[in-house]
């Protein structure tokens, strides 16, 4: 589906074709949404190739939600690379770790520590045993 | 009793004065106010009126805008009320904007344009749609104050409070944007 974007104000560069946005901004596209103070898009041929988020990041994509201190978005890949305090939970369980990478529509999470750090993965077990976090690989 | 000249002619030219002031008024009064009124109106008629007017604006050889229109006439503060017109605006790197509207405002001095009634603006791929526009000459920018819709090519949008720059070519919205982004690529192993 479509990419939206909301902001209070908004910058446009038409000559590095680049677009800040300022103030509540708001991404949506089909049920992924991230909420930051500023946001960069940057476009090739019209198109949004790929956007940097900073400032009170929040994102949500259906029982999935996260944040960090930055995010880029991969457009055409749907890559969400959280960076910097990055966590995601869904449903009680959650992940931490100095970056995540979070493929939005292939349910792949990919948690990478801060160099000699460690990850933190906190999996809890609902009433009949089953984990809530469905298949992802874990570095 | 002698009769004495200069008081009477005193009294004489006293009463030929205040009669003459009661003579005035009582015509003014007589002549109804709905004439006074139309004769003011028929002063403020335009006094020029040119058929397809071009004004060229240059800055070192360069043409920066060209301003045409069907009709101008000239208002008495000196400002040119045009019909139909349409602004051509070039960008430094030489891309062209497009603004028509159904009437427009130009003032000689100044050299700014205001435009009024449906103004669109056409834009690379992107045709916006407003009611009204300003263009500054002096800071070379393009101002619409109020609401405007974009159609582009894959992009639509909307907000209010916009600033084209046109020597720095850029845009910035003031007052909330709202961009929505039809070209994006099927994300890769998204679900059928």
């Amino acid at each position: 589906g479509p990419v939206e974007i909301e902001s209070g104000k908004m910058t446009f560069f038409h000559k590095t074709s680049q677009a800040e946005f300022i103030g509540k901004v708001q991404l949506t596209r089909d049920d992924f949404q991230l909420h930051c103070d500023k946001l960069i898009a940057y476009y090739k041929n019209n198109q949004l190739d790929h956007a940097e988020a900073f400032g009170n990041i929040k994102l949500k994509q259906g029982k999935i939600t996260g944040s960090s201190n930055k995010a880029v978005l991969d457009q055409v890949k749907g890559k969400l690379t959280l960076i910097g305090n990055a966590s995601l939970q869904q449903q009680g369980s959650r992940i931490q770790g100095e970056t995540i990478i979070h493929y939005i529509n292939q349910e792949k999470t990919i948690v990478q520590p801060k160099a000699g750090g460690r990850t933190h993965m906190v999996i809890e077990s609902d009433q009949n045993g089953s984990t809530p976090m469905s298949g992802g690989s874990k570095k | 009793m002698r009769f004495s000249f200069w008081p009477w002619l005193k009294w004489a030219s006293l009463l030929l004065s205040v009669g003459s002031i009661v003579i005035a008024i009582t015509l003014m009064w007589l002549q109804s106010p709905q004439e006074v009124a139309v004769e003011e109106t028929q002063v403020e008629k335009p006094q020029t009126k040119v058929e397809s007017p071009l004004i060229v604006e240059r800055k070192d050889g360069k043409v920066i805008w060209q301003l045409k229109a069907e009709e101008a006439k000239q208002q008495l503060d000196g400002q040119m009320n045009l019909v139909s017109p349409t602004l051509s605006l070039f960008t430094q790197s030489g891309d062209k904007i497009t603004i028509d509207s159904k009437q427009a405002w130009f003032n000689p001095l100044s050299r700014d344009i205001r435009f009024e009634d449906q103004v669109n603006v056409v834009y690379d791929l992107w045709h916006l749609t407003t009611d009204m526009m300003i263009y500054t000459s002096a800071t070379d920018v393009l101002h619409v104050p109020e609401k405007f819709n974009i159609k582009g090519e894959s992009m639509s949008a909307r907000g209010k409070n916009m600033r084209l720059h046109r020597q720095r070519e850029e845009i910035i919205v003031d007052e909330g944007i709202w961009i929505q982004d039809n070209s994006s690529p099927q994300w890769q192993g998204a679900k059928p």
